[in-house]
């Protein structure tokens, strides 16, 4: 399951995509919005994606952290301008053991960070927004 | 040395559409750019001519990538003749 969504997110849909009689670990990261960012009052982020592509990238990070554990991931990310405390992104691992599960999840998370095309920009208590800088594709 | 545009520089020349994302919204120039583009364009020429489109705010497009919907195309490759085009600034998702 791989979802690029403007809804909210539902963390127990994606853990039932992962979830099997033989999946005894079942790990998630959960990524929200926070309140500070190098010392800035945040009240809001809005998240823009190039969509055919991050999907597809979104796709190639699961596949390549099933791959690597054996694991079976689930992976949403939001797009849209989400306030403090609203999830951006969900990542549920299931495998038959813990160990697998959360390095599927750890890689999962780490690789999309550097390889999806997603972009926010952070909206301030003071009435300023900016990009944050990220990972340079290619 | 003078700059010599693409348009110029190429034969058959298509305008395409180039989407923009992130930061690069904010060179005043809206959420696409037209570009002429030739049959032997590369990511890297398409993009020199992007950074002089966007003159004093060029420094936007530091670190940025020419993309397809199905691919980010190395600075050699050819632009293909059809299909979506988006340069990319850097990736910050999560």
């Amino acid at each position: 399951m791989i979802l690029l969504t403007d809804a909210r997110l539902d963390p127990a849909a994606l853990q039932a995509a992962v979830a099997a009689p033989g999946h005894g670990g079942l790990a998630f990261f959960a990524g929200a919005v926070r309140d500070r960012h190098e010392g800035k009052a945040v009240v809001a982020v809005t998240y823009e994606a190039f969509r055919p592509l991050a999907e597809k990238i979104l796709a190639e990070v699961a596949a390549e952290a099933e791959a690597a554990t054996g694991a079976k991931l689930a992976i949403a990310h939001r797009t849209g301008r989400l306030k403090v405390g609203e999830l951006s992104v969900f990542v549920a691992a299931g495998a038959p053991h813990r160990g697998e599960a959360f390095e599927a999840c750890r890689r999962a998370i780490d690789t999309l960070k550097d390889r999806v095309p997603v972009w926010k920009k952070e909206h301030y208590a003071d009435g300023t927004s900016g990009w944050l800088e990220g990972c340079t594709l290619g | 040395m003078p700059s010599i545009s693409l348009k110029a520089a190429i034969t058959n020349p298509m305008t395409r559409r180039v989407e923009l994302y992130g930061r690069l919204r904010d060179a005043g120039l809206g959420d696409a750019v037209e570009l002429e583009v030739g049959p032997k364009t590369t990511a890297a020429e398409l993009l020199r001519e992007l950074a002089r489109r966007f003159g004093a705010a060029k420094g936007l497009l530091e670190g940025s990538a020419l993309a397809t919907e199905s691919e980010v195309l190395n600075a050699s490759a050819l632009v293909p003749a059809s299909g979506v085009l988006a340069v990319l600034p850097p990736v910050c998702g999560g």
